[in-house]
């Protein structure tokens, strides 16, 4: 048969994967043989595949691929998680482009539409690393809103309620107004950010012309404030100790206080305290018993607390306040300033401090062996400097907000009575039991918790759950394939979950979940830029597999990465890639020709050439 | 390669298959083997071959599946359910390391003699004849045949002494004395030993500035000091050839 002129990628792709399937090469059972384990970071169910997915999914194919040539039972479980915040954002703006307010449905509908969403695109991501070559078991594959992991989610949130590891609280908490949900602390990623810093003057009560200076970057909160705060031995207002001050343009009256808590060389050394709307304000209110005002709808436009300015948005009314105090001679002056400001990870909107009741992990409880796990090696991390990452975060580790105001994702199993009284259990029938059991008398009628969880709350169970192991522990899967081998994923989620994953393993399965861990670098344009849609530096990796090939794109991404370093992409290495396929197959054609013409012969010249081709495989090992 | 798995260096191990099978397999071995025009191919060397490319399609299916998968069903015929995708990879063996030193020694040897002929504008069609002074004469028997195919030599013989009216080259420790169709112009290869000289000299010098340099032998890890040092003394026993080499011209 003659050979085509050049390697033809799209032929050999589909018919070779489809034969690893037919053949079922991928597919896994326990045997005798060692097992070689990975569970894939599932990606976002209505993903598409980027060039981050191509590193990481390349990498592990490569480990897999090459466990399995070595006699070992490799195994390589795929599926998607439910992404909660990202998933109900795209549904709410199909909605939105079909004339439906999410307001205007109720959770089931809203949810049906949801999972309409996800039978028609979730699933496509799964498709596209077929494309890729991986090879993954396919009959393993999972999704964390699947019924048996729904469920298993919700037994371990009663069963750490219930060891006293999950409680209710009012508490600061990140609020994405966009989203108009919580957030927990990792999924704000702090900017530095150009602002203003506003000097204002409040005047002190019963004087006509005494003022106190106060320097802030948010004056649109001024409604908020519930005291101005000196440092008790700070001399410039020693005098005013005692007194009260009163708000511009709304006039309440608000004391002064002192509390060493206050720097005295920044801005005036005088601070405004507005608890509703800062983190350090609220516990300094706390502290003093100062009155809350918050002055915010869930949206960030100003509501009626705040009594001017109702209904504009928070920056908005940041511009529109200025020319109020201006004209009411309280702006002193205005400086340029820089500092970090927090922002969604997901929406990208400025987070504002909300305080709110939610529901939350007491983290100190549960990360104990995840913390020993990692300093002493027992689960080994490349590179080895997100050791000492890992080690700080978890040293100082803050409890984790677990609730989303948000539907897409597992409802929340606590049960509330009229009055606020609640249980935590699975099904209402349950609840209504142990509503009796607390409280000795029926519940008349009790309501579920309207919040969802955290998606990664699902996601930390994964490595064992994909075999499951929390719902049928001790099955013949999860005996066989847990501890999995390696954990491939980007640094950018050690917390969100390689930590939490670490802790999930112990607590559930007292063993670790993975025993090392792969950090990639992060996939960068040839300016060093971070990849990404707004960028519009992010290349359509099917159309670069169309283009060049899988083996040349796998080739691309890995020949540009340099072990655990961000790595600088561009296209001529998919170029290099295809050269090489060439290469390859041009040799080939010439082995084909000879193929031909082998003599007879078997000549002594011959041994000791191949003596010499001997070596060509001698020197890789 | 095994290290380079176990420390996720896979980059470094894509590149040493790369190079393995661009370099060493496709511009050397294949070279090498390769029949003359509508000659037979050697059975043996033919079997070889499409061994040697099978196991090389091997290390590299875990990075580039479908086209090894393709490769490894176009070099034979395979009974169903003999796919490269469950195929076992041999275990490392031991290294034949004196094999490997003289697979590099022919590279270099061919390299060397090829640069020559460049040097001296001998055109690829003409044959040289080729006389080797070497104290290890052993070394190259193995070689000659492929050696002398890949520098086009009519004959390749082995002397104690410089043979006048050639070309000297140096390669290793050992003198190549080059005799060509054409009379060569010894003017000219005067001037490329000189040439050659200085650059040895101005080599030695940065390295005895390396060595003499306290912080760097105090700092720098043993094998680097070693390998400096190893530089040095090769460099002065090319130094010494060339000299040897000038002298014989004059």
């Amino acid at each position: 048969m003659e050979l085509s002129k050049n390697f033809e990628h799209q032929a050999a792709e589909s018919k070779w994967y489809q034969l690893w399937l037919d053949q079922r090469y991928f597919n896994s059972t326990p045997d005798d043989r060692e097992p070689y384990t990975v569970v894939i970071p599932p990606p976002n169910v209505t993903g598409v595949l980027h060039m981050g997915h191509c590193l990481n999914n390349t990498i592990q194919d490569i480990l897999v691929r090459r466990a399995r040539m070595q006699g070992k039972n490799a195994c390589w479980v795929p599926g998607t998680d439910h992404a909660s915040i990202a998933t109900e954002a795209k549904v709410v703006q199909m909605l939105r482009e079909r004339g439906i307010a999410k307001s205007s449905l109720s959770r089931e509908e809203f949810l049906t539409y949801a999972w309409e969403w996800k039978e028609k695109y979730g699933g496509i991501i799964l498709q596209q690393l077929k494309k890729l070559g991986c090879s993954l078991d396919w009959d393993r594959t999972h999704f964390t809103m699947d019924p048996a992991y729904y469920e298993s989610v919700i037994s371990v949130f009663i069963d750490l309620y219930n060891k006293g590891y999950i409680y209710r609280g009012k508490r600061m908490i990140n609020w994405d107004v966009k989203a108009k949900t919580a957030l927990s602390d990792e999924e704000v990623i702090r900017k530095e950010t150009h602002q203003k810093l506003y000097f204002l003057n409040y005047k002190i009560d019963g004087s006509d012309t005494e003022t106190i200076t106060i320097a802030t970057v948010r004056p649109e909160t001024i409604m908020g404030d519930t005291a101005i705060c000196v440092h008790p031995k700070d001399e410039r207002y020693a005098h005013l100790h005692g007194k009260f001050a009163i708000v511009p343009l709304i006039n309440r009256r608000i004391p002064i206080i002192t509390d060493d808590y206050v720097a005295m060389d920044f801005g005036t050394g005088a601070l405004k305290v507005t608890p509703a709307h800062d983190t350090n304000d609220y516990q300094l209110g706390q502290k003093h018993g100062l009155e809350v005002v918050d002055i915010f709808n869930e949206d960030g436009t100003l509501n009626t607390d705040a009594q001017i300015l109702i209904g504009e948005d928070r920056f908005d009314a940041r511009k529109k306040i200025i020319p109020l105090l201006e004209a009411a001679g309280q702006l002193l002056k205005t400086e340029d300033y820089t500092s970090e400001v927090g922002y969604s990870e997901r929406t990208d909107a400025v987070v504002e401090p909300r305080l709110s009741l939610q529901w939350w992990v007491d983290m100190k409880k549960i990360s104990g062996p995840a913390l020993s796990a990692v300093v002493d090696d027992e689960i080994k991390f490349y590179p080895v400097k997100f050791k000492n990452l890992y080690r700080h975060w978890m040293e100082n580790i803050k409890d984790w907000c677990i609730s989303r105001q948000l539907w897409w994702g597992q409802q929340i199993p606590a049960w509330y009575d009229a009055d606020g009284k609640f249980v935590v259990a699975a099904t209402e029938v349950a609840a209504k039991a142990e509503y009796k059991k607390q409280f000795g008398k029926e519940a008349s009628s009790l309501k579920q918790d309207e919040d969802c969880l955290d998606t990664w709350f699902s996601s930390w169970l994964w490595p064992f759950e994909v075999f499951n192991g929390y719902s049928n522990p001790g099955n013949k899967d999860v005996e066989y394939y847990y501890p999995t081998n390696t954990l491939v994923t980007a640094p950018e989620i050690i917390f969100f979950w390689v930590a939490r994953m670490i802790m999930a393993g112990f607590e559930y399965k007292q063993e670790k979940p993975f025993s090392e861990v792969y950090f990639t670098g992060i996939v960068r344009d040839k300016q060093g830029r971070k990849m990404s849609k707004s960028l519009g530096n992010s290349p359509d990796l099917l159309e670069l597999i169309d283009r060049y090939g899988a083996d040349a794109c796998r080739f691309g991404i890995m020949i540009a990465s340099p072990a655990g370093n961000d790595l600088l992409w561009d296209e001529s290495s998919n170029e290099q890639g295809r050269n090489f396929n060439n290469k390859i197959w041009n040799a080939l054609k010439l082995v084909k020709i000879w193929e031909g013409r082998v003599g007879s012969r078997e000549s002594g010249v011959g041994s000791r050439e191949s003596g010499v081709g001997r070596l060509c495989c001698e020197m890789v090992c | 390669m095994d290290g380079q798995y176990k420390e996720f260096r896979l980059s470094e191990a894509l590149k040493t298959i790369y190079s393995l099978i661009w370099d060493d397999f496709c511009s050397w071995y294949l070279e090498w083997v390769k029949p003359g025009f509508e000659q037979p191919i050697d059975k043996n060397v033919y079997e070889s071959t499409v061994n040697c490319f099978e196991e090389l399609m091997l290390l590299l299916h875990p990075f580039m599946p479908f086209i090894t998968e393709e490769i490894y069903h176009q070099l034979r015929e395979r009974a169903a359910g003999d796919d490269i995708t469950i195929k076992l990879q041999s275990a490392t063996g031991d290294v034949d390391s004196a094999l490997i030193a003289q697979g590099q020694l022919l590279k270099d040897l061919i390299t060397g003699i090829r640069d020559v002929r460049n040097k001296q504008q001998i055109k690829p069609k003409e044959t040289i004849g080729l006389s080797i002074q070497t104290e290890n004469a052993a070394a190259y028997n193995e070689l000659l045949s492929l050696f002398s195919k890949q520098v086009n030599a009519r004959e390749i013989s082995f002397v104690t002494a410089a043979v006048p009216g050639t070309i000297t080259a140096v390669i290793g420790k050992d003198k190549f004395y080059l005799e060509a169709e054409k009379p060569v112009d010894t003017g000219n290869q005067k001037e490329e030993l000189l040439k050659e000289l200085e650059y040895q000299k101005g080599f030695l010098v940065a390295i005895d500035k390396k060595l003499g340099n306290e912080r760097f032998v105090q700092n720098a890890k043993p094998e680097v000091v070693e390998l400096e040092r190893r530089k040095k003394a090769d460099a002065e026993e090319k130094i010494r050839v060339i000299e040897e080499s000038l002298a014989s011209l004059l």
